[in-house]
């Protein structure tokens, strides 16, 4: 070998030797003990000297309460609040002057973190608004791609900076490690954070090393600063998710309702831009996907402020001042006033709104860069920085629409735009009383547009998120009003509202008269509309109304604050409400209390286990599953712990999550334990299944096997741990929402559990999330037992009459149904008895005038038997007429011959009542394992009258299911119905009779040939 | 694998002299054009852990090579292909000095339906092969290759390696020959990163026939230990090599692991060459 190379080769051995020997920077060599850098080193924000004895870093105990918590057992409140405010006992809390963050300790698993280790709550110092529901490091979308964490170091360096900093792996994949920390300084707006992730694989990965911002839907609303963005975001699916990334300077979040909150994420490393994809559900917000070679790392360090406002602006001036640190960007400061009427606008603001983008006025909106947008104070006056140097087109908002707008060139200095004016409105207060005793009510009132020139020039929605609506008098997930809707308490509110003829309609739950009046706005500044109320003698005696799911803030997808939540269930009239909270325990008793409500209102403490991480296998399948959601109840109510007493709920089959849930509550409790499946039908979201024999793909063609086969039939039988079942489940639904669109769905799958011999009772709950979502206590159960609501409501006997099925569900029609047993009438439930020999089914259909009553349908084993129509029933003429209202309630009052019912049918039989609207049209081509499942799945879609493979949407195998569309026409006899029951539809059910014909002591399951 | 040792053994034998002379099994070969010794394409960077042909030769190539992991159970696909720059040169009937550059190296990786791609310059291997012994139709030839951080996958870490190894060659006719190869390969990251060191051990033996003076096929079965596992891969190989005129040759070539953890499918190429 000549000199040369062997000089070359020698050189390179030895330079491989002195360089595999070096100390790694930071984490990057993965060693032991490592400590990883400090973030955002080019960020710095002047201080007083002051400042540093503000920060804080500690691990909250078992003392520790969050503000707002209404922590049973009294004590200081030491732990910042607000609607997503998530911080327990074994979290750590860290704090600046400015700033309070709480990161989850090792073990607290919340929502989408394996472990813990994820942000969970960031507020502005003093002001209780954590508007977030959970940041977490990600690199991908898979569950595998977020970080598990397995150790964790508190580094405490007051008055200069505290920190923590979490160590571990990708989850399940030990050969990426990764460690973050969090970091806070004196006087900064919020959390510098650092990541860094390392390939010690031998193949390359593609990663995208982000923060994955879980928003969840009604909650802050992503924004982002580049060409055609803003508020607007490509939508995407689990496959088509890479089309959605886009890069951007910041990107901001803001929670429109109270208390507010906004944020602004600002890379402080070595990338200028962030990349990512944004949509209410769900933000990643990071590094741009990168293929990492096998020994290869990513560092992302990023900046995280919170503000105390709820718009973007808030943000992101926070995320411009970061910018000017960081990179040199220089900002201006745009300001000025909106007047409406002549006067600054002087309400909440939330139905104001300024938009400022980048462009000219001759600029599509799709060519325009969003920078910012703002809501006016309460003297009307804005202000917002945007880039230095550049020209921009300045929108006013009102009332969810562009109203003016307004170019400037070339801002290289702070500008004053003026006066913006709003166009007309007025202030709109309205009295709701007691028709009888005058006396105010708590009571929800709704606008409708009279005719279509109003309703298209009031259609409006927050820069296009969360829907539409017309008239548009604020966000729809937020605080009243919302989109079209408002609260009364105590008979009186006041909203302004914009020009138009309006429908005003009072409405106080399915059981109570309601009150319309027409009302033209724009001509005067103030009007007052009248509006009275009646109470039906509707609801059985020795019943109570009871909403079995109903949400609030405290879950990671609602952001209606609780006054407005518990009054929304006083304005609809509800004697019971279980609150179930996604993923963590909640009680509205207090609030109960503030409100007055609770000698007439009984809360109680519930869960809605909400499955996050993809894991279950079902045979066949290779995709991971979760095993959708559950509702519990009565529970344990502690805000000290994680998730506030409610236990993991992640990676575990059914039956273990129902022993779990019955071990973490107290003794006295367990036995009460009350299971619901919810949605068993839903439509999975984000891959994420709602329910868990949908994600099961059950065939109901198909008898359920005795015990598990290696079937999905099989996983759903099955007892995994030894003591509940999979479907061991008291109770499923069968009305879900206000709109009640999978009703066909999900009354399909209860009729075959029936047919089973599996006695889960039906219910029907609203499953609200706000006023717009769904409308709480419609649909509702009617509960036969002989608690009352109030300060002695037992939920003992509440949930054995639930579990033993003596109940019905409605959205308006009451059902009351026996049959004649030897020892007398016997109501539904599932005690199987005997009929008399000559029995009748003896029935009484009633509801308010403005529920209309199209059919009533007897079903016998999943059949339906029997449909009384047209004559056989009583139809008011007039839905609003309050004259001898009472005499108009009964729609059918009359005794069918059991034997006619059970004509055909052989054996012991169920039999279920229902009434309301024609059921609509629809058939089973499919399914979620692609053949038929004997579960509709596609409706009359092209409107022809008939259901076939014409009505699929293209692309599909099957589907969809779509809600009918709501009446237009005032001759329509559903008119009134849909104008306070959103795209709902009447319906009502009774739970079944189980019929021992053969008079062997039990009920003997038909199966599924008796369909 | 401690790499220090490792990289003070590679030293030490680079630095030897010269002590036989090739002669016998590699001056009998039916066609100087139509390519000799083991499968040229590996799992690895370039040449990296390829059995190496016991006979000195002066030639360049060309070449494409490629593999493919796809897995969907574990939401993770890869391809990597890459342009092969090669060369070798005879500096004594019994030494010859090579290299192999990735001259660029394409990669589409896919994480669930994330997707990302990557066009860089690759490795460069280079190496010696020092004919030890002839006896007869019998060749033992020892190689060591070195494997240069000179890819630009990532501006953040560097990737150098060695290889030792020695290829035996029995060739009892001129067109038919059994060959073989044992070595033993290092790598380690360089950077900030954690450097990883890996080490593995390949065994190759193949056969290979000519038909005619235009055309040889060969069959190899490769063994790999120590880079992913314990056994990485058993994977035969197969190649078909051509001849066309005094010159050119080529090789097309493909290997399937069969048992192990090497999540590639299959990898092959395609290479050219130009004997001098």
């Amino acid at each position: 070998m000549s000199s040369p190379l062997r000089l070359l080769a020698a050189s390179l051995a030895l330079l491989g030797l002195t360089l595999a020997g070096c100390k790694k920077e930071s984490c990057l060599g993965n060693d032991e003990n490592c400590r990883v850098v400090s973030p955002c080193e080019k960020l710095s924000y002047s201080c007083e000297a002051a400042s540093g004895s503000m920060l804080e870093v500690r691990t909250l105990t078992p003392t520790d309460k969050r503000v707002g918590s209404h922590d049973p057992v009294p004590g200081p409140e030491t732990v910042p609040g607000g609607l997503n405010a998530l911080g327990a006992r074994g979290d750590i809390l860290l704090g600046n002057d400015r700033a309070v963050a709480v990161i989850a300790g090792l073990g607290n698993t919340n929502l989408l973190d394996p472990n813990g280790g994820s942000l969970l709550d960031l507020s502005a110092r003093g002001k209780d608004n954590d508007g977030l529901n959970q940041v977490l490091q990600v690199v991908g979308i898979l569950p595998g791609d977020a970080a598990h964490y397995t150790s964790m170091k508190i580094i405490d360096e007051r008055p200069t900076r505290v920190a923590v900093q979490f160590n571990g792996t990708l989850d399940g994949k030990p050969e990426f490690p990764i460690h973050t920390i969090y970091e806070m300084r004196p006087c900064e707006p919020g959390i510098r954070v650092r990541t860094e992730v390392l390939n010690t694989a031998v193949d390359p990965q593609l990663w995208a090393l982000a923060d994955g911002f879980y928003w969840s839907g009604r909650e802050a609303l992503p924004f982002t600063p580049a060409e055609g963005s803003g508020y607007q975001h490509p939508s995407f699916s689990l496959l088509s998710i890479g089309n959605a990334f886009k890069k951007f300077p910041y990107l901001t979040a803001a929670m429109a309702s109270d208390p507010a909150s906004s944020y602004a994420h600002v890379a402080c490393g070595e990338a200028d831009l962030l990349e990512g994809f944004q949509s209410d559900q769900i933000s990643s917000s990071g590094l741009a996907r990168t293929v990492v070679q096998p020994r290869d790392y990513l560092v992302f360090e990023r900046f995280l402020a919170v503000s105390e406002r709820g718009d973007v602006a808030a943000a992101a001036d926070l995320a411009l001042e970061a910018r000017q640190k960081l990179r040199g960007e220089e900002y201006v400061t745009l300001s000025g006033v909106v007047t409406r009427n002549g006067a600054p606008v002087s309400t909440s603001g939330r139905e104001v709104s300024v938009l400022v983008s980048e462009g000219e006025l001759t600029t599509t909106q799709a060519n325009r860069v969003p920078w910012t947008q703002v809501t006016p104070d309460k003297e009307g006056r804005f202000q917002a920085r945007v880039p230095a140097g550049r020209d921009y087109v300045v929108e006013l908002h009102a009332f969810g629409r562009k109203v003016a707008d307004r170019q400037l060139d070339n801002v290289n200095a702070d500008t004053d735009l003026g006066t913006l004016a709003v166009s007309s409105h007025s202030r709109l207060t309205v009295n709701v009383v007691d028709w009888v005793s005058n006396a105010g009510l708590d009571a929800e009132v709704f606008l409708v547009p009279v005719d279509d020139t109003t309703l298209k020039g009031t259609e409006g929605s927050l820069h296009g998120r969360f829907g539409t609506c017309a008239p548009w008098l604020g966000p729809p997930p937020g605080p009243s009003p919302a989109c079209n809707r408002f609260l009364v308490r105590n008979g009186t509110a006041t909203v302004d509202v914009p020009a138009g003829r309006f429908y005003l309609y009072a409405f106080k739950g399915p059981f109570w008269t309601i009150d319309r009046k027409t009302v033209s706005f724009g001509i005067e500044p103030t009007t007052t509309v009248e509006l009275a109320l009646y109470k039906l003698a509707l609801q059985p005696l020795n019943t109570v109304g009871a909403d079995l799911h109903v949400h609030g803030a405290a879950s990671f997808d609602s952001s209606i604050p609780e006054y407005d939540r518990v009054l929304s269930f006083s304005a609809t009239d509800l004697d019971v409400i279980v609150s179930t909270d996604h993923d963590v325990i909640y009680d509205y008793a207090q609030t109960v209390r503030e409100l007055g409500l609770q000698n007439k209102m009984s809360a109680v403490v519930g869960l809605e286990t909400t499955g996050h991480i993809l894991w279950m296998k079902r045979p066949g399948a290779s995709v991971p599953l979760v095993v959708g959601h559950y509702n519990f109840w009565p529970l344990e109510y502690d805000p000290t712990k994680p998730r506030n007493g409610a236990p993991p709920d992640e990676l575990v089959e059914p039956g273990e999550l129902f022993d779990r849930v019955k071990e973490s509550a107290p003794p006295a409790l367990r036995d009460q334990l009350l299971v619901q499946l919810n949605h068993p039908w839903s439509d999975a979201e984000f891959g994420r299944d709602l329910g868990y024999p949908r994600a099961l793909a059950l065939d109901t063609t198909k008898n359920l096997p005795a015990s598990d086969d290696g079937t999905s039939a099989g996983m759903y039988v099955r007892t995994p741990k030894g003591g509940f079942a999979n479907n061991g489940q008291h109770a499923q639904e069968v009305m879900n929402g206000t709109q009640n669109d999978m009703l066909l769905p999900y009354r399909a799958f209860w009729f075959y559990t029936l047919n089973q011999g599996q006695f889960a009772a039906g219910t029907a709950n609203s499953d609200s999330h706000s006023l717009t979502d769904n409308t709480v206590g419609v649909p509702r159960n009617i509960v036969y037992t002989s608690t009352r609501p109030g300060t002695s409501f037992n939920t003992a006997e509440f949930n054995k009459a639930l579990k033993a099925g003596e109940s019905f569900g409605t959205n308006g029609p009451v059902i009351e149904a026996t049959v004649d047993t030897a020892s007398g009438p016997r109501r539904f439930g599932f005690t199987p008895f005997a009929p008399a020999a000559d029995a009748q089914l003896r029935l009484r259909v009633s509801a308010a005038p403005w529920v209309p009553v199209e059919e009533v349908r007897i079903v016998v084993n999943g059949n339906v038997v029997k449909t009384l129509s047209g004559t056989d029933l009583f139809h008011p003429e007039d839905p609003l007429d309050l004259l001898s209202v009472e005499s108009k309630l009964m729609r059918y009052n009359g005794n069918l011959a059991l034997s006619e019912l059970l004509s055909g049918v052989s054996g012991d039989a169920w039999v279920v009542v229902e009434a309301g609207a024609r059921l609509p049209l629809a058939a089973d081509f499919g399914g979620p394992d692609g053949k038929p499942d004997g579960i509709p799945d596609t409706g009359d879609n092209n409107g022809d009258g008939k259901v076939d493979r014409a009505d699929i949407a293209e692309g599909s195998s099957y589907g969809p299911l779509r809600t009918p569309a709501p009446p237009t026409s005032e001759a329509s006899s559903q008119f009134h119905f849909s104008q306070v029951v959103t795209g709902g539809y009447p319906m009502s059910f009774t739970n079944p009779f189980l019929l021992d014909r053969n008079g062997n002591g039990r009920f003997d399951a038909p199966g599924v040939a008796a369909q | 694998m401690n790499p220090s040792r490792l990289l003070s053994a590679l030293a030490v034998l680079l630095l030897l002299p010269a002590t036989a002379r090739a002669e016998g099994g590699c001056e009998q070969w039916l066609s100087p054009a139509l390519a000799e010794g083991p499968i040229t394409f590996g799992f690895l960077s370039a040449d990296v852990a390829t059995g190496r042909r016991a006979c000195p030769r002066t030639e360049v190539g060309f070449g494409v090579q490629g593999g493919a992991i796809i897995e969907t159970e574990n939401f993770y696909g890869s391809v990597t292909g890459a342009a092969l720059l090669s060369g070798s040169y005879a500096v004594r009937p019994d030494l010859e000095v090579f290299a192999t550059l990735e001259a660029t190296r394409f990669q589409f990786v896919q994480n669930a339906t994330l997707t990302g791609t990557t066009l860089h310059l690759g490795q460069l291997t280079v190496g010696g092969t020092w004919v030890a012994l002839t006896r007869g139709a019998f060749v033992l030839a020892p190689s060591a290759r070195l494997q240069l951080p000179t890819s630009f996958a990532s501006p953040r870490t560097r990737t150098l390696g060695a290889e030792v190894g020695a290829a035996l060659l029995y060739r009892p006719t001129n067109r038919f020959e059994v060959h073989g190869y044992v070595g033993l390969d290092g790598d380690m990251g360089l950077g900030a990163g954690p450097a990883l060191p890996r080490a593995g051990f390949l065994m190759n033996v193949g056969t290979e026939y000519a038909l005619c003076s235009g055309f040889a096929a060969v069959l190899d079965a490769n063994l790999h230990f120590g880079h992913r596992a314990v056994l990485d891969y058993v994977a035969p190989a197969l190649g078909l090599r051509f001849r066309a005129g005094e010159h050119f040759g080529a090789e097309l070539g493909a290997s399937l692991p069969l048992v192990g953890a090497e999540r590639a499918l299959a990898i092959g190429g395609l290479k050219v060459t130009y004997r001098m």
